[in-house]
């Protein structure tokens, strides 16, 4: 399989700030990390649903990729590496849970929407609807679909990320997103 | 062939077995093993079949609606905004235990423990078992050594042989 990620990081600022953060430079680590951290974020509260343990997810990504930069060696992308470390911790929650209480049930989704689609209390509905079924969906395919709305990144990526191959990556994203459109029915229609 | 999709049905009940192809090709452009005949014809099935180019509409809207909403959710901002301190404490903590690592390497050390005290009792037993076979060892009969005999158990009677001739005579 042809992957674009197995090709080695080109771009030259990032490979200097690489070399100076594997030396425990702090502050080449933090621009290093500053292009992904909108991403970052988003995952990890897409991940751990909750934003007490969506926190507690990212700051032990951080740690492990901090501890881990010696390791990386720029095969694939900075950002899938990331991403990639993230998504190891997000199936292992005992490892970075440290808030002890569960998430609380944030979500009230009301059977029936507003009719008018331009009034705000609908697109919050629509809003809460949508983290709903994205809930629902199990954790790969969550992360899956994710992955490619969000963030844009082909089959090939999210199979790095996801540690497993395109075609699996392909059919997690196609059955998120058919599942989300179930839920969400006729909301979704223009 | 065009689908034409029922409406009264539940949402997802339409199904036309092109639909994921043209959403993996049309939306997320992953199909690039399709020669250009393929991508025509599946062009054209789009543009004929109502289930595959409602469901395009529709996971395309998908798609913005995911793309939007993380932005605006509360979490998301907080997270953004506590990003900065969060990194300042993985820097600092680099070479010090997090709480979930400091379980671990107890839960190692445990588990190492563990196994060391089953080694030392294996070769307890087997150091025990080996020693008893040589301070007892199958006793061999000798004919100097006097025979163990039983008290109150009468001993038959022992027959010298007579001497043999002697050839001098």
């Amino acid at each position: 399989m042809n992957r674009p990620e197995s090709t080695r990081t080109q771009d030259p600022l990032e490979a200097d700030l690489l070399v100076r953060a594997r030396t425990g430079d702090g502050e080449a680590f933090r621009l290093l990390l500053e292009p992904h951290q909108k991403s970052l974020c988003q995952l990890a509260r897409r991940v751990a649903g909750d934003a007490h343990w969506a926190e507690d997810l990212l700051q032990e990504t951080l740690i492990r990729a901090v501890r881990g930069i010696g390791g990386y060696r720029g095969e694939g992308s900075f950002r899938t590496w990331l991403y990639s470390i993230l998504v190891r911790l997000a199936s292992e929650p005992k490892r970075w849970r440290r808030a002890e209480t569960p998430p609380p049930l944030t979500v009230e989704v009301p059977d029936v929407l507003a009719l008018d689609p331009a009034d705000l209390a609908f697109t919050r509905e629509l809003g809460d609807r949508l983290d709903e079924a994205m809930e629902r969906l199990p954790q790969r395919q969550r992360l899956a679909l994710h992955l490619r709305a969000v963030e844009g990144l082909d089959y090939d990526r999210i199979a790095s990320v996801l540690d497993c191959k395109a075609g699996a990556a392909r059919m997690l994203v196609l059955e998120a997103r058919r599942r989300v459109m179930e839920r969400l029915g006729r909301h979704l229609e223009p | 062939m065009s689908n034409s999709p029922d409406r009264s049905a539940p949402m997802g009940q339409n199904r036309c077995e092109l639909t994921d192809l043209v959403l993996a090709h049309f939306l997320d452009g992953a199909l690039d093993d399709l020669t250009v005949t393929e991508a025509e014809e599946l062009a054209v099935h789009r543009e004929e079949c109502d289930v595959c180019r409602e469901a395009l509409a529709r996971a395309r809207r998908l798609d913005a609606l995911l793309a939007a909403s993380v932005d605006e959710h509360a979490a998301t901002r907080r997270l953004n905004e506590r990003f900065g301190s969060l990194l300042e404490q993985a820097l600092t903590v680099e070479h010090e235990p997090t709480a979930a690592t400091t379980a671990t390497r107890w839960k190692s050390l445990a588990r190492n423990a563990l196994r060391a005290a089953a080694l030392v009792m294996v070769g307890f037993v087997v150091s025990r078992w080996w020693s008893s076979r040589v301070e007892a060892p199958t006793p061999v009969p000798s004919p100097e050594a006097p025979s163990v005999v039983a008290r109150g158990v009468p001993q038959p009677a022992v027959v010298s042989e007579p001497a043999a001739p002697s050839t001098a005579e």
